[in-house]
């Protein structure tokens, strides 16, 4: 493989790293805060 | 050094630099409009929509060496230079988007005003906040590299005295950013950041097209001697590119870049996390592209363009190949680059003065309360005396350029890369992470990258580490280091209290219409879907 190849296959693969950050792990992060939130708020009301 | 440029370039160069500055002092005021305390003016909080941010972000990312060294790299080495100018982006926007929605989130709930302030303040620690300011104190020496490129600029294209280049490019930052503060940063940067993305895709046009030569990029590499074509990866003679290991840890202490407080600070000025996927989105497109302009040195060097200083080449390749109105609007987006990296920085070092040491470490010291109104008019007074008093002595530091300029510039970065991003990293996504992982991660991480990089650099001693004239591979090292001790020692350390914790990871308060935030609106209400 030549550099711009190599180079290539590294911004595929950055864009598919950013895409999947982006539709997965930022839903993800919201959800874990508001499942912390719930529990820290059961553990208030007991 | 002048090119040989034709007056109507020269001429056209005028003029358009009269319009940038026209539009820069424009868009200051506005700024200025918009700066009535001492938050809007260290980070327009709440600001900006993610548009105008993400090419904000992208412009401050890209300095002057996007348009100046790296094409210049790659006219010396042909298609190597790309690990650099490509691998860079992607471990910079890669950790944005690790730590960009937390630093807004906790940014906007503990009022920090600067990326050494959000680590005081997740980890409830006043000396993280201190060591951190104190470190980030040497991006004094990144503005003054800036402010000498802009005279490099000045007296290659337009032919205007460096000396009085630098005094030029000093006084217009000073004119919008004592008035506007970061909201004249991001709405400069953001104009900024449209006109080098223009740039940028008219040399990738030029090089996929194989510009002057027949038979496109086949024909570009072809016209390259061997060393510099693209079957060439790696070269033993030089530390940036020796193999494979260094070009990786290019890439590990660029995820560290994000943790510089030009970068981080500009989190908290989009008006809400709900914003903060599309802000990612185009900050991380726009981003990747900017160094793009490596191809244009590759270009230059296969049109067999002779030239003595190859930081000059894109300049060059324009004054050659392009009619004299393009070339001319060419200084102008250099300039964008240059201006764009040290309003950031400028504001940046400013906030050490004002917030970090004054009104989060000083004031609460001496028994005061730092959201006190009158500490805030102080703050903002510290703040414009101290981007005045930076910004003065940038510049006529680099009046004579100081012998360790690039070895000094490195104490900031690297010591930052280092020092920072064990806390910032692993305490984004480790509630349990505690203060004393984090502080003894920082001082270790900062001490090791001192000793491998630091010391042999200013002669003080013989270097061990094979890389150690490497800056990337050093504070890569740096970067793991601070990350793996902030984890480990975190496992024997006593974390955070539960409802400081609460506080740093809870769901985001929902934005209202001006940026702030809806106190009443932050609990999940029934019917809410939080299964997605």
């Amino acid at each position: 493989m030549n550099v711009l190849q190599v180079l290539t296959i590294t911004t595929v693969a950055y864009f598919g790293i950013v895409t999947v950050w982006i539709l997965k792990m930022e839903e993800y992060l919201e959800n874990r805060e508001r499942d912390r939130e719930r529990v820290s708020e059961r553990g208030e009301e007991t | 050094m002048i090119l040989q440029v034709d007056s109507t370039v020269v001429t056209w160069g005028w003029g358009f630099l009269v319009g940038y500055v026209v539009l820069m002092l424009g868009l200051g005021y506005l700024g200025y409009k918009r700066t009535d305390t001492q938050d809007d003016y260290a980070t327009a909080r709440g600001g900006f929509g993610f548009l105008a941010l993400a090419f904000a972000y992208a412009a401050t990312v890209a300095s002057g060496s996007t348009f100046m060294g790296i094409p210049g790299m790659a006219y010396g080495m042909g298609f190597k230079a790309g690990y650099y100018a490509m691998i860079y982006p992607v471990g910079i926007y890669l950790g944005m988007l690790f730590v960009a929605r937390i630093t807004k989130k906790v940014g906007d709930r503990f009022g920090s005003q600067s990326v050494p302030d959000f680590l005081g303040d997740r980890y409830q620690s006043p000396v993280l906040r201190a060591l951190a300011a104190l470190v980030a104190l040497f991006l004094l020496f990144y503005i003054m590299a800036q402010i000498a490129a802009a005279g490099w600029m000045f007296d290659t294209i337009l032919g205007l005295d460096y000396g009085l280049g630098i005094w030029f490019a000093g006084g217009l930052l000073l004119l919008y950013l004592t008035a506007g503060g970061s909201h004249a940063d991001i709405l400069t940067d953001a104009v900024q950041g449209v006109i080098m993305v223009a740039i940028t895709v008219l040399i990738v046009f030029m090089f996929a097209t194989g510009w002057g030569l027949d038979g496109g990029i086949g024909a570009v590499n072809a016209a390259l001697d061997s060393g510099q074509q693209w079957d060439t990866h790696t070269d033993p003679e030089n530390p940036i590119f020796a193999n494979g290991w260094v070009i990786v840890l290019l890439f590990v202490a660029h995820i560290g870049f994000t943790a510089l407080p030009h970068l981080g600070n500009k989190f908290f000025a989009i008006k809400g996390t709900q914003y903060m996927k599309k802000f990612m989105t185009v900050a991380a497109v726009s981003g990747i592209m900017l160094p793009l302009m490596f191809l244009g040195g590759v270009l230059g060097r296969a049109l067999g363009i002779q030239i003595e200083n190859p930081d000059a080449i894109i300049p060059l390749l324009f004054v050659e190949t392009m009619p004299a109105i393009v070339a001319a609007f060419l200084g102008v987006a250099i300039l964008s680059a240059i201006i764009s990296t040290a309003d950031g920085l400028i504001i940046a070092v400013s906030q050490i003065f004002a917030n970090d040491l004054y009104r989060k470490t000083y004031v609460p010291w001496k028994g005061g309360d730092p959201n006190s109104d009158r500490v805030g008019q102080r703050a903002l007074w510290i703040s414009r005396i101290s981007t005045v008093i930076v910004t003065v002595a940038a510049v006529a530091a680099v009046m004579t350029p100081p012998e360790y300029l690039a070895i000094l510039l490195w104490v900031g970065i690297g010591g930052i890369i280092a020092g920072y991003s064990g806390p910032y990293f692993v305490g984004t996504f480790r509630e349990e992470t505690s203060k004393t992982a984090a502080i003894v991660a920082f001082v270790v991480a900062f001490g090791v990258y001192a000793v491998i990089h630091l010391g042999p650099q200013f002669g003080l001693y013989e270097g061990w580490y094979p890389y150690n004239e490497n800056p990337f591979a050093s504070s890569g090292i740096g970067f793991v280091i601070s990350c793996v001790l902030t984890y480990v020692i975190s496992k024997f350390t006593k974390p955070l209290p539960a409802g400081h914790l609460d506080e740093v990871f809870g769901p985001e308060r929902r934005a209202t219409a001006d940026g702030g935030r809806d106190e009443t609106a932050d609990r999940p209400r029934a019917g809410d879907d939080t299964s997605k």
